[in-house]
């Protein structure tokens, strides 16, 4: 008994130094900001209970709304094109460049993901730039007028996934190329034996076997794009208009704008909803447990 | 058990070190002030901000024994940096705000009452000090009142558009654009900066035609009024200028006008007094304020030094504020760092000649943003809403009302 | 896979991949380039760089106050890497060796918190990082950086640990603590090299707390300085990529000497989950 006693000890004090940080800064602030959600609260006065009332508001909220509709566009373009983008590079590199050129391109592919958000934001906000930005040169050359990329609603937000993709790439590279090295030769061989082209390997054996994996990317992509906001901050702030305004942003500004945290906390409740529906989905959709 | 003390030791050293890693911040003294204040110098200049005020701010420490810590908040951030800083144990005690933030701090009750710390005859040489009486108590002390914003032009391009004067009126002003576009190939006639993140570009871009046009902000009892025939007149008359191209093509990703304008790429800009006088441009001429329906009027910054209520030290504050706005002090600042117009008695016009008559003949013209709750918040909305404007998303009937509503029913 | 024919559709992937792989540095070529213009306009003329001239970077380290911050970043990361090492290697330890009452149920929560994105909690913890006076600290952008991240990762890999192999250390007479300290953080090694590589990115490039959280210009990290460089040198552009080049460098010769572990580390995390 009393070596049981013992250990039980024993795990106690190891997980301890990290349970009171869990429980501090993860737990604690959970159940704050619920409850701050309901109040209204500008930290240097005592919060002030309203009810629904912020939750109403949001839903009234146009640019809410915005905010909302910007996050959802910007998942349906960055999630699709950087996975299949990522999926193709490591196929392609795993079966037909297995040496030492390959290994240089993926390295190659993977700086941008070292890179913070704010380092390349800075950088494609100059080489985006509308009068004698690189791209919008390039695009001279072939006869193309200058693309106001970041000061036009209908391209900033546009501009915005761009970099993302070119950000996120080389990450989800990494997995699938790890996946595809998991995936056993010999499946391979015996495919090969029956005639099977490259495509047809690649769609009956190479994509099925990355079922896991390919739903890990596609959730960590969506989870990701709903807290977009590094990005968007520095490359336009959110403009023109509210055409490039996120969710988080939209959090950040009521809170430390506007001095309205309990409208900020029930933004965040709303995002933390999101962001559970989306796991329970991939958990429905792919039937796989979390860990 | 000796394990588990050992371990349990382990953790406590640990965290105790984490706590220790960080404490060098956290600490404040009575005889300490942090003193916030604006970046205002060119971003060329030989002395920065930073270096102004930290040696200013030495020179008080050493006479009164203190120490004065200087921080120079970029504008960008300038607002979410007040708010944090504010709730937090190291945030300022004497700072620098603007007339869109007074509300919501003296609501919160974070800014002290001055009234007290002045004298009757240091409240007489200050030329503005009732400026700062707001809302029911002195909890400012006017710093900058000038740098308002007029239209520059650059002569060089108006003289080959065949436009001899700066524009005086609206009309005049679309006479002069029509002619640059017809004459000068390339150059775009009115850089307005409409791409910037921050709203404050409403200041010179929108307010004085606002104005112009007869419009008012709010009214006596703190309602939004922008939503009138003179607010729909004075976005009218920036749409045409948009849809005519005078603004440029890339009007909503121009952070900078000073930047084409410099470059010889821009006819006129908007500019503030201060940047005016740093202009590349040799040769060029300015109007004060554009008459449009209703005469000509144009906005006039009145930035305050405030003291916050978290201060341990008023009456030192109060000496380093006094200090900070003396004569000495105001003489160099205006020298050195920006060129703006006295704000005591004492002081004498040491600006640019240029300016000289600006601030005597029209002073009527100029104009303080008013004080209402939430002034910054429905500043960004109506920003964000003329940005969407000009990229031909909204009608300016549809600017006036969304912001409205927006105001109504989430700042009031 | 010894698939070694070249036909066109293969030609026209390796020609998109190598345009891809290119895109993927023209922008940090063009940053250095940049660095070395005194440039008021976008257009990068070659006859501008001058590399010679470093004035852009001594005005970046001197006036703009980013040595400071990188000093910010420096400390910051390099605590957050030990600390959460040490936290997070000692939890997965208790997780995966100890039974105690409660273990699967807190371990759930450790796995729920996951979901959580550091955007919901981030008022909370401001308003407690205020009342505990700690804004405008290391201790609290480093705080953040641990998370159950690394306990789950780590956990992981423990399983693999044979419970033998401690069993045997114990009989042999050797206290709890060197168990944990001699034997277990050796054979764990790999997975440790992982999460640093982890921590060092996420911490080094993090933005919105440390934006939020610091109001101090000493406190700022180097990701706060740069953003605030935009907004104060708008047209500057050799000075603004002078500042993006510091902040990329680091990380980048990180990557360069860890490479292994940083593409090993991201395969174990998606491939574990």
């Amino acid at each position: 008994m009393k070596q049981r006693r013992l250990e039980a000890m024993h795990g106690y004090t190891y997980i301890l130094p990290s349970l009171i940080l869990i429980v501090c800064f993860s737990i604690i602030p959970i159940f704050m900001s619920a409850f701050f959600s309901f109040t209204e609260y500008n930290v240097m006065n005592p919060p002030k209970l309203v009810g629904m009332d912020n939750y109403e508001k949001i839903l009234q909220d146009e640019y809410v709304r915005e905010a909302l509709i910007n996050t959802l566009k910007y998942v349906v373009i960055t999630v699709p094109i950087q996975t299949i983008l990522a999926l193709v590079f490591a196929a392609f590199i795993a079966v037909k460049m297995q040496n030492k050129a390959g290994e240089f391109l993926r390295s190659v592919m993977f700086i941008p993901v070292i890179a913070s958000a704010v380092t390349s934001g800075t950088i494609w906000r100059t080489i985006l730039g509308t009068d004698g930005g690189i791209v919008n040169n390039i695009l001279g050359v072939f006869g193309i007028d200058a693309i106001n990329w970041l000061g036009d609603s209908r391209t900033s937000l546009i501009s915005i996934c761009i970099v993302a993709i070119w950000k996120n790439v080389g990450y989800f590279l990494v997995i699938f190329y790890a996946g595809i090295m998991d995936v056993p030769k010999s499946l391979y061989e015996a495919a090969r034996v029956d005639g099977a082209n490259m495509f047809q390997q690649f769609f009956r054996i190479t994509l099925p076997m990355l079922k896991p994996i390919t739903s890990l990317v596609v959730t960590l992509g969506i989870i990701w794009s709903f807290q977009v906001f590094d990005l968007s901050y520095q490359m336009t702030g959110g403009g023109p208009g509210y055409s490039s305004v996120t969710i988080v942003m939209a959090i950040y500004n009521a809170a430390f704008k506007n001095y309205k945290m309990g409208y900020a906390c029930a933004l965040a409740m709303v995002l933390l909803v999101i962001v559970l529906l989306i796991n329970a989905l991939k958990q429905h959709v792919f039937g796989e447990k979390e860990g | 058990m000796k394990q588990r003390i050992l371990a349990i030791t382990l953790v406590l050293i640990m965290l105790a070190s984490m706590m220790a890693g960080c404490g060098d911040s956290s600490e404040s003294e009575g005889n300490e002030l942090t003193l916030w204040m604006a970046p205002m110098a060119s971003s060329d200049a030989a002395v920065t901000d930073q270096e102004f005020w930290t040696e200013v701010g030495n020179e008080f420490g050493a006479a009164h024994d203190c120490t004065v810590k200087v921080e120079i908040i970029p504008w960008d951030s300038y607002e979410e940096k007040y708010l944090t800083g504010v709730t937090s144990t190291d945030g300022p005690d004497i700072g620098w705000l603007y007339m869109e933030m007074f509300y919501d701090y003296i609501e919160m009750g974070a800014l002290a009452d001055l009234n007290d710390y002045f004298t009757e005859e240091d409240k007489a040489n200050y030329l503005y000090y009732d400026m700062g009486n707001i809302l029911g108590g002195q909890y400012a002390l006017p710093f900058i009142v000038g740098n308002p914003r007029i239209l520059v032009a650059n002569m060089d391009i108006l003289a080959q558009a065949g436009v001899e004067a700066v524009p005086t009126n609206w009309d005049e002003l679309t006479a002069a654009c029509d002619a640059v576009l017809a004459n000068c190939p390339g150059i775009t006639p009115l850089a307005l900066e409409w791409g910037s993140s921050h709203y404050g570009s409403l200041n010179g871009s929108f307010w004085p035609f606002f104005w112009s046009a007869g419009g008012e902000i709010v009214d006596a009892e703190g309602n939004l009024t922008i939503n009138t025939a003179e607010g729909l007149e004075a976005l009218t008359f920036m749409n045409e200028m948009a849809q005519k191209g005078y603004l440029g093509t890339s009007v909503t990703s121009c952070d900078d006008a000073r930047v084409p304008f410099n470059n010889g790429q821009a006819a006129f800009i908007v500019s503030d007094t201060g940047n005016a006088l740093q202009s590349d441009v040799a040769n060029w001429d300015y109007v004060t304020a554009l008459s449009g329906a209703q005469d000509a009027e144009t906005m006039v910054a009145a930035d305050s030094l405030v003291m916050f209520e978290s201060c341990e030290n008023k009456e030192l504050a109060a000496e380093l504020i006094k200090y900070l706005t003396s004569t000495e002090v105001m003489t160099k600042y205006h020298q050195t760092i920006t060129d703006q117009p006295p704000i005591t008695v004492d002081e004498e016009y040491s600006g640019s000649e240029v300016f000289a008559d600006l601030f005597t003949k029209d002073s009527d013209m100029l104009r303080a943003l008013p004080v209402f709750k939430g002034a910054s918040s429905m500043y960004d909305s109506l920003y964000k809403n003329i940005q969407s404007m000009l990229l031909g998303e909204l009608t300016p009937e549809e600017v006036l009302t969304k912001t409205t509503e927006y105001y109504d029913s989430n700042l009031k | 896979m010894e698939n070694k024919k070249w036909s066109i559709v293969s030609v026209i992937g390796l020609l998109l991949t190598i345009v891809f792989a290119v895109t993927c540095i023209a922008p940090f070529v063009y940053m250095i380039l940049m660095s070395f213009t005194q440039a008021q306009t976008l257009n990068l003329r070659f006859s501008d760089i001058d590399f010679s001239d470093l004035s852009n970077y001594s005005y970046v380290f001197g006036k703009s106050g980013f040595f400071g911050a990188l000093k910010n970043s420096a400390i910051v990361v390099v605590c957050s890497c030990l600390f959460n090492c040490i936290i997070s290697s000692m939890a997965a330890y208790g997780f995966e060796k100890k039974r105690f009452p409660g273990r699967e149920a807190i371990y759930n929560m450790y796995v729920a918190t996951m979901m959580i994105p550091g955007q919901v909690t981030m008022i909370p913890v401001f308003i407690i990082m205020k009342k505990l006076g700690l804004l405008n600290s290391y201790f609290s952008l480093i705080v953040l950086i641990i998370n159950a991240f690394g306990v789950l990762l780590i956990r992981s890999f423990m399983a693999g640990v044979p419970d033998e192999l401690l069993e045997a250390a114990k009989v042999d007479g050797c206290p709890e603590h060197k168990i944990f300290i001699k034997v277990v953080m050796p054979l764990i090694k790999p997975v440790l090299i992982s999460l640093v590589v982890f921590t060092f990115v996420s911490s080094w490039n993090d933005f919105l707390w440390p934006l939020v959280s610091t109001t101090d210009s000493s406190m700022y990290t180097l990701t706060v300085a740069l953003s605030l460089l935009k907004t104060q040198y708008t047209a500057n552009y050799g000075l603004i990529m002078a500042g993006a080049a510091v902040s990329f460098v680091f990380p980048f010769i990180l990557y360069v000497f860890l490479q292994k572990q940083f593409v090993e580390g991201i395969a174990l995390s998606g491939v574990k989950g």
